[in-house]
């Protein structure tokens, strides 16, 4: 930034309030007029917190002149980053248009973010030596690494059935396959290290923890000898970083001869409830020089990632974490006008959330928070909220098809896209989203739904691994000796699916023959190909793929075999040699890798499409979400499905509270783990009703209606009768 | 059942455009030199299939941003001001190497070779008049264009050489691995371009216009015989003129513009000029390329 360039916070607004063609409420204003010193921003769903978060860093770089390099702004989704880089951009240039003496402020200097690749840019920056060439993996290839790196002894083992018996579903003991092992290892001790666990206090008390403590220090270990880090290891380096002389620089600026690094002045943290221990001991290093600029947006009744180690307690708790840790008093503003909701579902929504006796434990909210209050006209002459009822799902599911249908033939919404259908999994299987699909379909709806976890089920995907494994394990050789009958049953269907379609696919079925022929003719050991991503590029290179191609849907999910491949090359090798044990065929570490590790990964999973990381529905389709999904998110129709299940802790609940006495933080609540499985299902519920801008159906079977408020958390406190009584049947 | 909601008809938003990050090396220098290839793995992100390019240009950029880290005493062990030694190098490459071997990328020993070579070679020649000089390496820098955001990574800024006292000169340099183009090969025009960039990038950082670019092709240092002085075809000098920058960034904008059309129609267009021969002969896509047979290259499918 050059030159003396500012304006007044009033001509920000004025500008804002303008291109915005509605004035802001006098807790917006306070919000970005705030000065310095900790700031929560309490913001209910549709309260216009974007906005707010957008013209508060506006204010800092064009107000108070802090250098756009000095601040940090993080939220939780690349997705959700990309937006506000634009809007504040885009606000810029309006500002610019009016000012232009803020036309030298380079609004793209600001690190905004998510957490991991600020820290993972930061750190590459600064060169921290524990993070030079580093490859960051993720998720799906962390897995992979563990399980073709980790090797579980019985002490393992025994440990982790013994202390986290609930991440291993209901596997006997005898019964659990490598995959499960690896799935504990992973969900526990992601946890332990995102809880900032003690783990010399683990290991002093001895017995399954010690083995435990010892377990994850293998991973270290291997996760350092190749050169790799997960999200999980990336912050625990970052905060070594942000302790070390470089983060010390980091964090202070430092003038180089060429150009300068400006200090970190400023920190933005938006949906700051889900946020886990870990993170909040980042923020708070980042902010640990006075005046503590830390500001966190967010609501904590919507907060949805326990299972992943959000800790909606570091919201609620932020106020004291502020006083603890830096004497300083927190300033909570909080944004309760709604401009998103039909005043009737603003309505539903506070009724909702204080129905229930586990929200109104000590800790579960924070104290004091008003209610919402509905500020946008949404109409008065339909039902904003009602509920659609049939004897079974498949009824209400027929029921809403037609709606869906009706409302876009008579006009009342222009596009399907305007609408969404709600629940807890979008599977197309028949307890979760497939009754719904197969009702729109039948209604002539083109349905959008990536997480359907049918990935591996679509045509194109079969044909082209059923040709892939065609050529390097013909005759399923070696897929024949498997052990899991569920991963042979799967390959087995690729390459039926292959074999169908070689009939007519000559020029395909010639490629794969003599590619399998050429293998099988090689000596032992020999290098078959320099990198067998070659022979995916041969096979899509014939028809049909090459029609395949043309289609956008099915050239996505060729595309994203390409990078799954890539995945396994990381771990198990590019290159394809002959083994040189047995005539004829290939190594078999490569292939048993491909086959338990890559494929047995895939079963266990699912695999889903991807998302378009810039739309979020395509037009012309009607989208069906799980409500994690939706976060973040409005639709003029919401409708809501499988509703009424029952409330049970989690695996994500019961680890936590495993791991409760080696935290070397207080930041957990001390809430039973029924409580915490009351709170999280009430929340999600909450987060699916309150998406809604202009009506809000409930889809629920009779029997689903029939469940009372202290079995099911989808209905309020008082159950499904509430809503046969005072929600209207459509 | 739809006549509840009679009474609205809601019409559907249209979202924003939205503004996406461009560099001058992944996109706009791959986009000209083959359209259809940068439509497949930037724009579809298919995965390439061979990774051999990574680890040479990987390996030269690593090891020198060690080489300065180690004389200006960022490397533990390592005094500030000491040239780093043969057997650092050694050592810096190593650590590279083995990283990528993590990643399954590794080269042949021809390869490792002469990467190994040309870095030793280029430390003690280049070094002990270099490092003092730089200022910072790896800079990252961007620019929002309103439409798209502008950024690229920048090798090295050094002081220049015999600017006089209390004047501030900073010149860019960029290591090539490969040997210096033919004034009349694309790729000549291509380097320059990219200078321009950085150089437009740097001043919106700081202010003012870098002194110079520097190109060091790596391997004009390679061969049998180590050379004892700099090899007059190492090093391009790029002047930085204002008309010229603005010519670049102009023409930037103008590919930036015909890949966000692509993007939105999803039609990848054939190359406007043939691209090198050596990119099509590793493409992944070259099997069933249509541009490429109108170009009279064709390549007979390989088994496996």
């Amino acid at each position: 930034m050059k030159g003396n360039a500012s304006i007044t916070i009033d001509q920000l607004i004025a500008v804002a309030e303008a291109r915005n063609g509605y004035p802001l409420t006098p807790n917006q204003k306070q919000a970005i007029k705030h000065g310095d010193g900790p700031l929560a921003i309490v913001a209910g769903p549709g309260a216009g917190k974007t906005e707010v978060l957008v013209l508060r860093a506006l204010r800092l770089m064009c107000c108070d002149q802090v250098h756009p390099r000095s601040i940090i702004l993080t939220t939780f989704t690349e997705k959700a980053a990309r937006n506000l880089q634009d809007r504040i951009a885009n606000t810029h240039l309006a500002l610019t248009a009016k000012h232009q003496q803020l036309s030298s402020i380079d609004t793209s200097e600001a690190r905004i973010g998510t957490l991991h690749s600020i820290c993972n840019d930061v750190l590459q920056e600064y060169r921290f030596p524990a993070y030079q060439n580093v490859r960051l993996l993720d998720q799906a290839e962390a897995d992979l690494f563990k399980f073709r790196k980790l090797k579980l002894e019985d002490k393992h083992k025994d440990a982790l059935f013994g202390l986290f018996r609930a991440t291993f579903g209901n596997y006997p003991r005898n019964k659990i396959p490598k995959w499960g092992w690896v799935d504990s290892f992973a969900t526990t001790s992601s946890r332990a290290y995102e809880d900032l666990v003690d783990f010399g206090a683990m290991k002093a008390k001895g017995g399954h923890w010690l083995a435990f403590a010892e377990l994850c220090e293998v991973y270290e270990k291997l996760l350092s000898e190749e050169h790799s880090s997960d999200f999980t290891q990336l912050l625990r380096t970052f905060l070594a970083f942000l302790n070390s002389p470089k983060g010390a620089a980091f964090l202070k600026g430092e003038s180089t001869p060429s150009f300068e690094r400006p200090p970190v002045r400023h920190v933005l943290v938006d949906e700051y409830q889900d946020t886990n221990v870990i993170q909040e001991a980042i923020y708070l290093s980042l902010g640990r020089e006075a005046p503590h600029n830390v500001c966190i947006v967010g609501d904590d009744d919507q907060a949805l990632y326990r299972f992943r180690g959000g800790s909606v307690e570091c919201m609620v708790g932020f106020a004291d974490r502020c006083m603890s840790q830096w004497r300083q008093p927190c300033t909570t503003i909080y944004l309760s006008e709604n401009f998103r909701s039909h005043k009737d579902i603003v309505k539903f929504c506070n009724t909702f959330i204080r129905s229930f006796p586990a929200m109104q434990e000590k800790g579960a909210r924070i104290a004091g928070k008003p209610e919402l209050i509905s500020s946008v006209d949404r109409g008065s002459g339909h039902p904003a909220v009602s509920h659609c009822r049939g004897k079974t799902v498949a009824d209400c599911a027929s029921s809403f098809a037609t709606l869906v249908r009706d409302i876009k033939k008579h006009g009342v919404v222009e596009d399907y896209s305007q609408c969404v259908l709600l629940l807890h999994s979008a599977k197309e299987s028949p307890r979760n989203a497939g009754p719904f699909a197969d009702a729109l379909r039948s209604h002539n709806v083109p349905i959008y739904n990536p997480r359907s976890g049918s990935f591996l089920e679509a045509e194109e995907v079969r044909q082209f691994l059923g040709a892939f494994v065609s050529v390097v394990d013909p005759g399923l050789t070696v897929a024949s000796a498997l052990q899991s009958p569920t991963i042979l049953a799967e390959i087995q269907s690729w390459v039926g699916a292959y074999s169908q379609l070689a009939k007519s696919a000559t020029s395909l079925r010639s490629y794969v023959e003599k590619s399998a022929s050429a293998i099988q003719a090689k000596d032992k050991g020999d290098t078959v190909a320099p990198a067998f991503g070659s022979i995916l590029y041969r096979i899509l290179a014939h028809d049909p793929f090459v029609g395949y191609q043309q289609d956008f849907v099915r050239d996505q999910r060729l595309s994203k075999l390409t990078r799954w491949f890539e995945a396994f090359s990381a771990q198990y090798g590019r290159s394809l040699i002959m083994s040189k044990e047995e005539d004829s065929q290939l190594s078999g570490f490569w292939l048993n890798g491909l086959y338990y590790g890559l494929c047995g990964q895939a079963v266990r999973d699912g695999l889903n499409d991807d998302e378009d990381d810039e739309t979020i529905v395509p037009r012309g389709h009607f989208p069906i979400m799980t409500i994690h999904q939706a976060k973040g998110l409005e639709f003029d129709f919401v409708f809501v499905g499988n509703l009424g299940g029952t409330v049970s802790p989690g695996a994500s609940h019961e680890v936590e509270h495993s791991l409760r006495p080696f935290r070397s933080n207080g930041t957990r609540s001390n809430h039973t783990v029924d409580s915490l499985a009351w709170q999280d299902e009430i929340r999600l519920h909450y987060v699916a009703y309150s998406r809604a801008k202009y009506a809000l159906v409930l889809l629920a079977t009779e029997a689903q209606l029939r469940k009372k408020g202290s079995e099911t958390a989808s209905f309020g406190g008082n159950g499904g009768s509430w809503v046969k009584q005072d929600v209207q049947l459509l | 059942m739809w006549k509840n909601f009679s009474s609205i008809k809601l019409a559907a938003s249209t979202s924003a455009p939205v503004k996406r990050r461009y560099s001058i090396t992944a996109d706009i220098l791959a986009y000209e030199r083959c359209s259809l290839q940068y439509g497949l793995f930037a724009a579809r992100k298919y995965e390439p299939a061979l990774a051999v390019q990574i680890f040479y240009g990987t390996v030269i950029h690593q090891v020198l941003d060690r080489a300065h880290a180690h004389f200006h005493g960022d490397i533990e062990g390592k005094a500030k001001g000491s040239l780093p030694s043969n057997a650092d190098i050694d050592e810096y490459f190593n650590e590279v190497r083995n990283a990528l071997n993590s990643r399954q990328i590794r080269a042949s020993e021809a390869v490792r070779e002469q990467a190994l070579t040309v870095l030793k070679r280029f430390n003690a020649l280049e070094g002990p008049t270099l490092y003092p000089r730089v200022l910072d390496t790896e800079c990252r820098l961007q620019t929002d264009q309103q439409t798209y955001v502008l950024h690229g990574n920048v090798d090295v800024l050094a002081e220049t050489a015999g600017v006089p006292k209390g004047e501030k000169g900073v010149e860019i340099w960029d290591y090539k691995g490969t040997k210096r183009p033919s004034l009349a090969a694309p790729d000549y025009d291509q380097y320059v371009f990219q200078m321009q960039v950085y150089a437009e990038l740097y001043k919106r950082r700081t202010g003012t216009y870098p002194t110079r670019a520097i190109l060091y092709f790596l391997n004009e240092l390679s061969g049998d015989h180590e050379p004892k002085a700099r090899p007059t075809n190492a090093v391009l000098v790029v002047k930085i003129d204002q008309a010229e920058v603005a010519k670049a960034i102009a023409s930037f904008s103008a590919t930036v513009s015909q890949i966000e059309s692509c993007k939105s129609t999803q039609k990848w267009s054939d190359p406007k000029h043939p691209p090198p021969l050596e990119t099509c002969n590793a493409c992944d896509a070259r099997w069933n390329c249509e541009a490429a047979r109108k170009m009279k290259r064709t390549y007979k499918m390989l088994i496996p």
